[in-house]
C-alpha cells in the first residue's frame, strides 16, 4: 500500500541571492514498511525534498510550489499548519544529517526526547522523561538514565545521532525520513546506525527514507532506489535493476565511482565530470546532457519523460526512446565493459 | 512551469537523435565576479549604507568649505546681532555672543571630523601593530600581551578618557591622545584574532615552507586579509570617537574656547530651551546625531557587505 | 564551575588594583599639588594642609597608605566638598545613581529584547522596520542630546514632568530614558542578530520537525539560546549606563555619584577624582562578575565543563 505520494512537485525558494529553482517535478512513492533510498549528489533537492514533505520551509521562503504530496489519503501542501504539526513528528518524523546541530546544545537530551512526546501526547512531564529513557535504552545507549539528564556535548557523534532517532521515534511514526544519518558519523560507527535503523524499521514497521549520497550504504538496506540529479527524479527501481541493470547515465556514473574490491590499486577513483547545473535559470532538456558522454540533440531541447526500463523500473532517459535505440546500442555496449556486474556489486563489502 | 511540461508531451523528431560532441559543463562554467566588485555590489543595495556614505561625503565636503561661505568667523562676536533666529544674513542664526552659528556648525564639524578620523587612525596604527605582533608570534609573549589588555579591557572607555584629559588638561591634541590612550584596546584584540585565524590557512603556511620571511608574510598576506573586520571597527570606531569629544566638551572637558565644537555649542545652547531660542540648541544636536547615523549607518553596511552571512 | 569563577574573581581584583594604581599614578601626575592655585593661603597654612593630606610624604608611602585605607574601606577626605568624608559623599550619591542605573537597565534590557525578537520574527517586514528605525535612531543620538529635547518637549513646552532635581519617580523618567536609549538600541539589534542566527540553525528546524508547535520552538529552543550573547554583553552595557550617567545626572541636576565625579573634575578635587574611579571600577567589576555567574548558570557548557567556550 502506498503511504506517501509525491506527484510533480515543483518548488522554487528565495534565497539571498534570488529565486532557487530546486525542484523540477520530483515524483516519488513509498510504501508501507518498504525501505527507499534517495541518492544523489549534494544540491541535487534531496534533503529540500524531505524538507517540503515535512512542510519545514515557511511560507516566506517559499516563491512558488506547485503538486501534491499523498500522505495517509491527503494532501499535505493543502493541509493547514495546525494539523501539519501534529502529523510532523508523530506520523512522519526526521533524523537529521548533523547530530552535532540538530540538537539544542542547551537543552539536555532528555528534554529534546520528551517535547516530542508531550507535543502529542497527553501525559505527564515525569512520564515524558520516562518514556525517553526507556527510547534511549531502545536505540542502544548504555545508561539511559544518565545520557538523558547530559546535554550533546557531552555525547560522542554516535550517541547523539541515537539520541536524535529516539526523539524521532517518540511517537511511532508511520514514516521516518533520514536525511543523511550518517554522513556525519565515523566509518565504524555508521554500520552501527545503519543496522540501528534496520532493526528499528522491522520492530516498528515503519517506511524509511534513506536519503544519502553513498551507493554503498543503499546496496545494504533498501527496498528501491531513486536517482535524483537536478531537482529530478531520473531513474527508480528495484535495488537489484538499479544495480544489475542500471539505465541512466548518471546511475552508470554514480556506479562507476563507488571503490570496488576489483579496483587495482593503480586505477584511478572514476568521478563524473563536470558540476550540476546552476539551478537559477532555466533548463529546457535534461539537466545532465553537459555532463553525459551519451548525449544527443534530444537532450537539450526535450525534457525526457519517464520510459519503463524493466519490472518497476523507470528511467528519464532519451536512450530508452526507440529512435535512439540503434544509437544507443552501440554505447550500451561500449558502456557495459566499465558497467559494474554481479560480482563488482558493493553488497559484497558488508 | 507550463513550458517544461509543453514539452514533457511532445514527441521529438527522429532527427534529433543523434549524438553530439560537446565538453564537459562547457556551458555551466560560472565566473565568480572579484571579491572587491561583489563587496562594493552588496554595500550599493544596502539603502541605509549608501545614505550614509553620501552624508559622510557631504559632511566632509562642508567641514572644508562651510565657514568660508560666510563672511564671519567662528569667533567673530557682534553683541549688536546677539540670538537673532536664523535669517538671510546669519543662515543658522546666532549666539549669545553674536557669532555666526552657520559659521561655528562648520567649524564643529571640522573639529568633529577631525577628531573623529584621528583616533580612529591612532587606534588603528596602535591597534595592528600590538595585535600583530601579539598574534602573530604567539606562544608567551601573545599571553603577556593579551593579559595586559585584558587589564585593561575592566576600565570604561568614557572613565578613562576623562581621568586622561584631567591630567592632560583641556585641549583638541589632549583629547585624541586620552581616547587612544585605551581605544586601541578593542583594536588590538581583533587584529589578534583574526592574526590567529588566518595564521592557520593552508595558504600561510605555504608561503612559509617556501621560506618567505615572516615580516613579507605578514604584510603581503595576512594583514591584507585581515583588513575586512578591521575596516568594520574602523569605520565605527569614528562616531565612537566623535561621540566621546562631544560629550568631553559637553562636560566643559573638551577643546577650549572660543574653538567650537558640537559639544560646547549643545553645552552653551541648553539655555536656550529656558530662553526659547531653540535654533542654537538644533543645530549643533541634529549634526552630532546626523554624523552619529551616517558612519554607523554605513559601518553596520560594510560589515554585512562583507560578510553575507550576516546579511539578513 | 568554581574553579573558572574563582579565576574571574581573582582577574576582577587584579584589574581594580591595576586600575587604582594607574589612577593613582594619573592624579600624582598632575605637575604641582592642588593647593598651589589657591593664592590667599599663607606659605605656612599650606605647609599644613600638605601636612594633613599626607602629601609632604614620598609617593610610594602615600600610595601604600592610600591601599591601607582602601582596604579598610575609607576612601579619605575630600579636598573643596563641605562634606569632607568621601564615604559620606559617595553613601549619599549612590543610592540615587544606583535607582536610576537600575531603572535605566530594567528599561534598556527589557526594551531591546522585545524590539530584537520582534525584529527577527519579522524580518525583513515591518515590525523588523520599525524596531531597527527605532535602534539607528537610539545609537546616533546621543544621550545629552536626547536629554535636552526631552526637557525641551515634556518639561518646558508640555510641563508634564520636572525639569531637574530628584524627589519622585516622576524626576526619574526623562534621565532614566536618556539613559537608556543608547543601550537599549544596541541590545535590540544584538538581540535581533542572534535570534535570526539561532532560527536559522538546525536544532530549530528538528524542534519544529518533532511537531512542537511555534511559540514553543521559538521560546523554548531559539530564544532561550539567542539570549546568552545578551547576557555577555551586560557588563559592558552597564557601564555604558554608568559612564553616560556623568552627564546625564549633570544635566538634569541629580544629586548622584555622577555629578559629583563631573564637579569633582571642575574642581580639581583629586581624591574625590580617585574615589570616583574606585567606586566605579567596584561597581563594574562587581557587575562583569554577576554576569559571568549568571551566564555559567545559563549555559551548560560552561557549568558542566567549567570555562569558557
Amino acid at each position: 500500500m502506498t503511504l506517501l505520494e509525491i506527484d510533480n512537485l515543483h518548488l522554487g525558494l528565495r534565497t539571498a541571492d534570488g529565486i532557487v529553482h530546486a525542484l523540477h517535478g520530483v515524483t516519488l512513492h513509498v510504501d508501507e514498511g518498504e525501505m527507499l533510498a534517495v541518492v544523489g549528489e549534494s544540491g541535487c533537492g534531496k534533503t529540500v525534498t524531505m524538507q517540503t514533505v515535512l512542510g519545514l520551509f515557511s511560507a516566506r521562503e517559499i516563491a512558488y510550489r506547485q503538486g501534491r504530496i499523498g500522505f495517509a489519503g491527503r494532501d499535505l501542501l493543502e493541509l493547514p499548519e495546525d494539523e501539519m504539526r501534529r502529523l510532523r513528528g508523530s506520523q512522519i518524523a526526521m533524523v537529521f544529517q548533523d547530530p552535532m546541530t540538530a540538537l539544542n546544545p542547551t537543552l539536555t537530551i532528555g528534554h529534546q526526547i520528551g517535547e516530542a512526546i508531550l507535543a502529542h501526547r497527553r501525559v505527564s512531564r515525569a512520564a515524558a522523561m520516562r518514556q525517553a529513557v526507556a527510547l534511549l535504552s531502545q536505540v542502544g545507549v548504555p545508561q539511559p538514565e544518565m545520557r538523558a539528564a547530559q546535554y550533546p556535548f557531552q555525547l560522542s557523534g554516535g550517541l547523539r545521532q541515537r539520541a536524535v532517532i529516539a526523539s524521532a521515534l517518540a511517537c511511532g511514526p508511520r514514516l521516518l525520513i533520514a536525511d543523511e544519518p550518517t554522513t556525519a558519523l565515523d566509518v565504524t560507527i555508521q554500520a552501527q546506525i545503519l543496522a540501528l535503523l534496520r532493526s528499528l524499521q522491522r520492530q516498528y514497521g515503519m517506511a524509511i527514507i534513506l536519503v544519502t549520497h553513498d551507493l554503498g550504504v543503499v546496496a545494504e538496506m533498501a527496498d528501491r532506489v531513486a536517482v535524483m540529479y537536478a531537482g529530478r527524479i531520473v531513474e527508480e527501481g528495484p535495488i537489484d535493476a538499479i544495480f544489475s541493470r542500471p539505465s541512466h547515465p548518471y546511475t552508470w556514473g554514480l556506479l562507476e565511482c563507488l571503490p570496488r574490491l576489483t579496483t587495482l590499486r593503480s586505477q584511478k577513483l572514476r568521478t563524473i565530470e563536470g558540476a550540476p547545473p546552476d539551478l537559477a535559470g532555466p533548463l529546457p532538456g535534461c539537466a545532465f546532457a553537459d555532463r553525459c558522454a551519451h548525449a544527443m540533440s534530444v537532450c537539450w531541447e526535450y525534457l525526457p519523460p519517464m520510459f519503463d526500463a524493466g519490472t518497476k523500473h523507470q528511467s528519464a532517459c532519451w536512450l530508452l526512446h526507440p529512435h535512439a535505440a540503434p544509437i544507443a546500442e552501440a554505447t550500451r555496449l561500449r558502456q557495459s565493459a566499465s558497467a559494474p556486474d554481479e560480482k563488482g556489486l558493493p553488497r559484497g563489502r558488508a | 512551469m507550463s513550458v517544461e511540461r509543453a514539452h514533457e508531451t511532445l514527441d521529438p523528431p527522429a532527427e534529433v537523435f543523434r549524438p553530439r560532441a560537446h565538453g564537459p559543463a562547457a556551458k555551466t562554467v560560472v565566473v565568480a565576479p572579484g571579491r572587491r566588485r561583489e563587496i562594493v555590489r552588496r554595500l550599493g543595495q544596502n539603502r541605509l549604507a549608501v545614505a550614509g556614505f553620501w552624508i559622510i561625503v557631504a559632511l566632509v565636503f562642508m567641514a572644508i568649505i562651510g565657514p568660508s561661505l560666510v563672511p564671519y568667523a567662528y569667533d567673530e562676536q557682534n553683541l549688536l546681532e546677539a540670538n537673532e533666529p536664523p535669517s538671510g544674513r546669519h543662515w543658522f542664526g546666532t549666539d549669545d555672543f553674536g557669532r555666526d552659528v552657520f559659521a561655528r556648525t562648520w567649524t564643529g564639524a571640522r573639529i568633529s571630523l577631525f577628531v573623529g578620523f584621528t583616533a580612529a587612525f591612532l587606534d588603528l596604527v596602535v591597534g595592528v601593530v600590538y595585535g600583530g605582533i601579539s598574534g602573530y608570534v604567539g606562544g608567551t609573549t601573545d599571553d603577556v600581551m593579551m593579559r595586559v589588555v585584558d587589564l585593561l579591557y575592566g576600565l570604561p572607555h568614557l572613565l578613562s578618557t576623562v581621568l586622561f584629559m584631567v591630567v592632560l588638561g583641556p585641549g583638541l591634541f589632549t583629547i585624541i591622545v586620552a581616547m587612544v590612550a585605551t581605544g586601541w584596546l578593542g583594536m588590538a584584540r581583533l587584529v589578534r584574532g583574526q592574526i590567529l585565524q588566518l595564521k592557520e590557512l593552508e595558504y600561510v603556511q605555504a608561503a612559509h615552507a617556501l621560506g618567505i620571511p615572516s615580516r613579507r608574510v605578514l604584510a603581503r598576506h595576512l594583514i591584507p586579509n585581515a583588513m575586512g573586520p578591521i575596516l568594520v571597527n574602523l569605520t565605527l570606531t569614528v562616531p565612537a570617537a566623535i561621540f566621546t569629544e562631544a560629550a568631553l566638551s559637553f562636560l566643559g572637558l573638551g577643546v577650549p574656547l572660543p574653538l567650537a565644537s558640537w559639544g560646547t555649542m549643545t553645552a552653551q545652547s541648553l539655555v536656550t530651551i529656558l530662553t526659547g531660542d531653540t535654533w542654537r540648541l538644533f543645530f549643533p544636536a541634529f549634526f552630532i546625531s546626523l554624523t552619529m547615523f551616517a558612519f554607523n549607518a554605513f559601518g553596520d553596511g560594510l560589515r554585512d557587505a562583507l560578510d553575507p552571512r550576516l546579511r539578513r | 564551575m568554581t574553579a573558572y569563577l574563582a579565576r574571574r574573581f581573582l582577574l576582577s581584583l587584579l584589574t581594580l588594583w591595576v586600575i587604582i594604581t594607574l589612577t593613582f599614578v594619573l592624579m600624582h601626575a598632575i605637575p604641582g599639588d592642588p593647593f598651589m592655585s589657591e593664592a590667599r593661603i599663607s606659605p605656612q597654612a599650606m605647609e599644613n594642609l600638605r601636612r594633613y593630606y599626607g602629601l609632604d610624604r614620598p609617593l610610594l608611602v602615600q600610595y601604600g597608605r592610600y591601599l591601607a585605607n582602601l582596604a579598610r574601606g575609607d576612601l579619605g577626605r575630600s579636598l573643596r566638598s563641605e562634606v569632607r568624608d568621601i564615604n559620606q559623599i559617595i553613601a549619599d550619591g549612590l543610592p540615587i545613581s544606583a535607582l536610576l542605573g537600575a531603572e535605566a537597565l530594567i528599561v534598556a534590557v527589557l526594551g531591546g529584547i522585545t524590539l530584537g525578537v520582534l525584529a527577527a520574527l519579522g524580518h525583513n517586514r515591518v515590525p523588523d522596520h520599525l524596531s531597527m528605525g527605532t535602534a539607528i535612531v537610539g545609537i546616533s543620538v546621543p544621550g545629552f542630546i536626547l536629554a535636552t529635547l526631552l526637557i525641551d518637549v515634556f518639561a518646558v513646552r508640555l510641563g508634564i514632568l520636572p525639569v531637574a532635581t530628584w524627589g519622585t519617580w516622576k524626576h526619574t523618567v526623562m534621565p532614566a530614558f536618556s539613559l537608556a536609549l543608547a543601550p537599549l538600541a544596541y541590545l535590540a539589534r544584538l538581540t535581533r542578530s542572534s535570534m535570526l542566527e539561532e532560527l536559522g540553525q538546525d536544532y530549530v528546524k528538528a524542534a519544529v520537525a518533532r511537531g512542537l508547535s511555534r511559540p514553543r520552538v521559538i521560546v523554548g529552543h531559539a530564544l532561550r539560546n539567542a539570549l546568552l550573547p545578551v547576557i555577555t554583553v551586560l557588563g559592558p552595557l552597564t557601564a555604558g549606563i554608568l559612564t553616560g550617567s556623568f552627564i546625564i545626572e549633570y544635566i538634569f541636576g541629580i544629586p548622584g555619584i555622577g555629578k559629583i565625579f563631573v564637579l569633582s573634575i571642575s574642581d580639581r578635587d583629586y581624591p574625590l577624582i580617585l574615589s570616583g574611579a574606585v567606586v566605579y571600577s567596584v561597581l563594574l567589576l562587581a557587575t562583569n562578575f554577576l554576569v559571568d555567574v549568571a551566564y555559567s548558570l545559563v549555559d551548560p557548557r560552561i557549568r558542566v565543563l567549567g570555562r569558557a567556550r
